[in-house]
């Protein structure tokens, strides 16, 4: 949790941008770091597989990171253009993938494969409930709702930015979002959801 | 916990949308919204409950997201290594020797993965199979490159032989796929790296790395390739030489796409200072010609820098003595251009009215043959003819067109209009007689882009209902006979930022004469 993903540093990249443009390949790496992790996150949010998401992020790094004169500084963030990119990478490898019936938790077990981290004994309970029930209700969604998910409230982007990065209208942003909402709440069951009941506990 | 609203202060009729209360639950209400919002919820107990309710699953999500992804990091860390090695490649090169190498490992990898192709599942191979191919192929002779799920294939079509060409499973995101006028080579950049590839089995491969930012354009007669670098170069590769000679050297910013006049000897391109896009800044832009044979180069018309203002050169007038261009600019989005005409000998730069919209780095409505243009002049759509100087109305109302081809000769344009429901997405318009005829098929996939296949056929690309893959149909216009599919699994195009389809990254097509 060290680095969050939800700090938008927009204006302080235009320098490395424009090094990296330049040649500076110093720049370009630090642009790197900077990005890996949350573009990864990213990825593993939208698609829900480990190894897809690695390679989604690293195609959309590299592919950012060799075309940084398409990017528009007058036009999005820096991060909402990786973004965009990343969304399209992932677009892409589900369309390669051909599961479209089959639930990516169930074909590959995702149910261990997202967390290989011991969580504090405190929280183990309550933990496997949650998490397993919100994976699952993240992979019941339509791809375009799962995207509307994720984009609102992992990156934390506005709905403006969301219809930059989906490539749909402003109000398309807000049907979907609201249906992948109503879906999520259908899914989960109000009564069932454990983090509302953590919160009553509190 | 969810109250129902069974006593509300408030008739129901008067409780904002559901939507609305979402949106200011997650602080996405406009302000004017939100202070009606605001003012409302002080009163109403129910709809206080529901963005109370809104606002708590907000939070509660948004915060199960982080703590499940946030602590997730990769198996293998991402190699910045693999992007650095393209980073070193030289921005200023000075010999053209430098600039291209045949690619024997990919030459020899295609050749072994043809050849096993051959050997192990003879004739129908699994590649076709997997594509679909119609095998008693009757329309026109073409050669068609697509990008699908077993990557990039070449494909000639002749009537009663369909030959799958070349196929490279590597390439699975290329930009800007063009086919040279007869067929027998392909262009497209991938990573940055500029291909030239020969269309038929085991052909030979040049990759030419390019510093960013290019464009490029095969000659009238296929002969050569202009490109521009990304690095302010303008090059020209020969067919009969296999290699590159400099035309426009780096000092003098030559930038982005390519328009060869009719005659194939001379080129307009476009220079900019500083090259663009260099952080949304004004640069200073003029349209230039360059001779092929001697090098020599003119300028045809400035423009005043304007922050944001891109200018490419498009067309020549079939007379050589003008040509087209078009900007976009930031006042209109970026997704509308304005066309200009270039007076030659007098530099100067006219604004015709109209706009166009653009996709990417190509016109979504390409210019038609004789400098036809489809254009909205912001009420209608209208065609320019812009040799006579005349504009015609598009007969009827029209819905937006998503992708448009003309006919060779210029007489009539094909179009696949946004949102038309599956089946009936694809008009034709003849020009002369000012007549719409609107071209049925079956309704299980909806029309995505077209193009003309001689003065007889069309090549209709239709996405099949809940698939994410596209379909290639041949419609016979004079026959009677009943459209056929004739390949599948074509790869749906990224979509541009304004729900708009990069057609030329995925699919290519040439009729041969
Ligand atoms: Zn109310």
């Amino acid at each position: 949790m060290s680095q969050n993903p939800h700090v938008n540093p927009a204006m302080d990249d235009l320098p490395l941008i424009q090094r990296a443009i330049e040649g500076d390949e110093r720049a370009a790496r630090q642009l790197f770091e900077k990005y890996q992790l949350r573009t990864f996150r990213l990825a593993l949010g939208l698609l829900g597989d480990e190894a897809d998401a690695e390679e989604v992020a690293q195609d959309a790094l590299t592919y950012a990171l060799l075309n940084l004169r398409l990017y528009r500084p007058d036009l999005s963030s820096f991060s909402t253009w990786l973004h965009t990119i990343t969304v399209c990478r992932a677009r892409d490898k589900r369309r390669r993938k051909f599961l479209p019936s089959i639930s990516l938790t169930q074909w590959l077990g995702l149910g261990n494969q997202i967390r290989d981290h011991t969580p504090g004994p405190e929280a183990v309970v309550i933990r496997n409930e949650t998490e397993d029930r919100l994976l699952w209700a993240l992979d019941q969604l339509s791809p375009k709702l799962r995207e509307a998910i994720v984009l609102r409230f992992y990156t934390d982007c506005s709905y403006k930015e969301m219809s930059e990065i989906m490539g749909c209208s402003l109000n398309t942003v807000r049907s979907r979002l609201r249906l992948a909402v109503d879906r999520l709440r259908e899914l989960l069951g109000e009564e069932q959801v454990p983090w509302l009941a953590t919160e009553t506990l509190r | 916990m969810a109250g129902d609203g069974n006593t509300p202060l408030k008739t129901s009729d008067d409780h904002p949308d559901d939507l609305v209360l979402q949106e200011y639950a997650l602080g996405q209400s406009e302000a004017e919204q939100a202070a009606e919002v605001g003012q409302h919820i002080a009163q109403c107990a129910r709809c206080r409950a529901r963005v109370e309710e809104w606002r708590q699953f907000g939070e509660r999500l948004a915060a199960d997201l982080r703590r499940d992804l946030d602590r997730v990091t990769p198996a293998e860390p991402l190699e910045f290594s693999r992007i650095a090695r393209q980073w070193r490649v030289p921005r200023r090169r000075t010999s053209p020797a430098t600039i291209w190498r045949l690619s024997f490992p990919a030459l020899l990898l295609g050749l072994l993965l043809w050849m096993a192709f051959w050997l192990v599942s003879g004739r129908r191979t699994a590649a076709l199979r997997a594509l679909d191919l119609l095998e008693d192929y009757d329309g026109p002779p073409v050669v068609l490159a697509a990008v699908t799920d077993r990557g990039l294939v070449v494909v000639r079509l002749v009537p009663g032989e369909v030959r799958l060409e070349q196929r490279l499973s590597y390439v699975t995101h290329p930009a800007g796929l063009q086919l040279a006028p007869d067929g027998e080579w392909l262009a497209f950049t991938q990573d940055r790296i500029l291909h030239i590839l020969g269309t038929r089995a085991g052909g030979a491969h040049l990759e030419i790395p390019l510093a960013g930012l290019a464009g490029w354009a095969w000659s009238p007669d296929g002969s050569a390739l202009a490109y521009t670098d990304g690095a302010g170069q303008l090059w020209l590769f020969e067919r009969h030489t296999l290699s590159s000679r400099l035309l426009v050297p780096a000092s003098e910013s030559a930038w982005g796409k390519l328009a060869w006049n009719p005659d194939g000897t001379q080129i307009a391109y476009v220079t900019a200072r500083p090259l663009p896009p260099v952080a949304g800044g004004a640069t200073h832009q003029s349209l230039w010609r360059v001779d092929v044979l001697s090098g020599l180069r003119v300028e045809l018309a400035r423009r005043l820098p304007e922050a944001g203002a891109l200018l490419s050169a498009e067309a020549w007038l079939a007379s050589g003595e003008g040509l087209l261009a078009w900007e976009t600019s930031p006042a209109d989005g970026e997704n509308l251009a304005t066309l200009y005409q270039v007076d030659v000998s007098g530099h100067l730069l006219t604004a015709l009215d109209g706009k166009v919209p653009v996709q990417g780095e190509n016109l979504s409505w390409p210019l038609g043959p004789q400098a036809r243009a489809l254009v909205w002049d912001g009420r209608n759509l209208v065609i320019w003819h812009l040799q006579e100087q005349k504009k015609q109305p598009l007969a009827g109302q029209l819905a937006w067109p998503q992708t448009v081809d003309w006919s060779a000769d210029g007489a009539w344009l094909a179009a696949v209009l946004a949102g038309a429901p599956p089946g009936q997405g694809v008009i034709l318009f003849a020009l002369e007689a000012s007549t719409l005829r609107a071209i049925s098929l079956p309704a299980d996939a909806t029309e995505r882009a077209i193009f003309c296949g001689g003065p007889e056929h069309l090549f209709v690309i239709r996405q099949p209902q809940g698939r994410e893959t596209a379909e290639v149909w041949l419609v016979s216009l004079v026959e009677r006979a009943a459209p056929r599919r004739l390949m599948s699994s074509v790869a749906l195009p990224e979509a541009g930022p304004y729900n708009g389809w990069r057609w030329d990254d995925v699919f290519a097509l040439r009729v041969l004469d």
